[in-house]
């Protein structure tokens, strides 16, 4: 289970971690597959509406989303 | 009548602060301590220092002390220290006093009685307390609090260092962490490192010398206040962003870490302790925290505490006067407030220095 809200998004995309004191800096889809994220949707969903605002294929979103999961599970143990 | 009877706002109290020593690489808290109540909104009292050697800063700054005195060192003695602190009183009056040293706690603890026949105010925990969270006696602690910590044991002969991986010697593995019962700690590989800091803390700080087995990972600390009923009272939290060499933190940044708040109220239940602490826990590659020291005072970056909106120190002065720790006007946490310790000069005029050299006490100032 990922600690998604302990993770606080600035208007500047920095990604502050309140557990470890912490900060990441999320490209423009990070900062809006973070905020999917928080806002409870599922990684289909987040692929969908990723998608659709870039105009990109759902496969290739996929594959940017599954690597951005995985990193996020690694900094967020 | 207790002397200690009167209603005179904590915030018009002279408040004397003990560690205002302030070696860039390892300073003590009462600085800190001292700057916290000189910067506090609603603190318009004195700030006296007590310090041990002339050269420390905090008897002569002049936005933090209004006067400063030099105390005999804690091996003296609480017969000594009482003298002394007579001296000074003769002088002026203090309403409270915050130590913020190891080793002069159990003096201090010991004349509480005589002090507050004198009118002057400290919280501090009982000597079961103060005993209870020596390094040696943290597993009997953490158990009861169900926190993890590393085993430790006693030494007094360092040929220990060469048995010790065997099994019927307890099966430590190297690295280690040789300690001295107060102060400082090493890291050490094998058995002739271990020996060697073996040697360098026993000449240092005395016997006895304690190992520990070393927990890899990332220092997490939280500092608090006690009102002996068990609740943690202003938890501030922070990890150590880059350390001096002697591992203290020049920079840190305020955290919310449910673990290691969890941590903090089952040791502070388990202890129910008097006044200020600070707890320094370690969380492994799994985890896990394991707790490493507890401090029985405020820690140098008591300051953070100011930055965050829990002014520790001021809120200590206000249970010191019996305002309930859920009156206390502490701000919600706000992580991601950093701290950068740096040094720089305070020029001190050669009349100041002679007569804490001479008389032990600074000279008469203005008032901050």
């Amino acid at each position: 289970m990922l600690r998604l809200k302990d993770l606080v998004l600035g208007r500047d995309g920095a990604a502050f971690d309140t557990k470890t004191g912490r900060t990441y800096r999320l490209n423009p889809s990070g900062q809006m597959t973070l905020r999917l994220l928080q806002e409870g949707k599922e990684a289909a969903d987040v692929v969908r509406e990723l998608a659709a605002h870039y105009a990109q294929h759902a496969a290739v979103v996929a594959v940017g989303t599954e690597a951005f999961l995985g990193q996020l599970g690694r900094y967020l143990p | 009548m207790s002397a200690l009877s009167g209603r005179k706002p904590w915030s018009r109290w002279t408040v004397a602060v003990t560690g205002i020593n302030a070696r860039p690489e390892n300073p003590g808290p009462g600085c800190a301590v001292a700057r916290c109540l000189s910067e506090a909104s609603d603190f318009g009292g004195r700030i006296v220092g007590l310090g041990y050697e002339t050269l420390d800063a905090g008897l002569y700054h002049p936005e933090d002390t209004d006067s400063g005195h030099l105390l005999p060192y804690p091996a003296a003695g609480t017969d000594a220290l009482m003298e002394r602190l007579d001296e000074i009183l003769h002088e002026e009056r203090i309403d409270a006093i915050i130590p913020s040293l190891d080793a002069e706690l159990p003096n201090f603890i010991a004349l509480q009685p005589a002090l507050a026949r004198r009118g002057v105010r400290m919280l501090l925990p009982g000597r079961p307390e103060l005993r209870s969270r020596d390094k040696d006696r943290l597993p009997a602690l953490c158990a009861r609090a169900r926190v993890a910590t590393p085993r430790v044991r006693r030494i007094s002969d360092p040929r220990f260092f060469e048995r010790c991986t065997a099994e019927e010697e307890g099966g430590w593995r190297y690295p280690l962490v040789v300690k001295g019962v107060f102060y400082d700690a090493h890291v050490v590989h094998d058995a002739a490192e271990a020996a060697y800091r073996f040697g360098q803390i026993a000449r240092t700080w005395g016997y006895p010398v304690l190992v520990q087995a070393h927990v890899a990972g990332e220092e997490v600390n939280l500092t608090a206040l006690g009102d002996g009923t068990g609740a943690l009272i202003g938890p501030v939290m922070m990890r150590k962003q880059a350390l001096t060499d002697k591992g203290k933190a020049w920079a840190g940044v305020a955290i919310e870490d449910g673990d290691l708040l969890a941590a903090g109220e089952a040791l502070m239940q388990a202890l129910r302790w008097n006044g200020p602490l600070e707890l320094e826990m370690l969380r492994d590659g799994a985890g896990t925290l394991h707790l490493i020291e507890i401090n029985p005072r405020f820690p140098a970056w008591i300051y953070l505490s100011h930055g965050v909106g829990r002014n520790l120190p001021a809120a200590l002065l206000a249970l010191m006067h019996g305002v309930a720790g859920r009156d206390l006007p502490l701000a919600a946490p706000r992580p991601g407030v950093t701290f950068i310790r740096h040094a720089r000069e305070l020029i001190v005029r050669m009349e100041d220095i002679v007569a804490v050299s001479m008389n032990g006490s600074t000279l008469q100032r203005g008032t901050r």
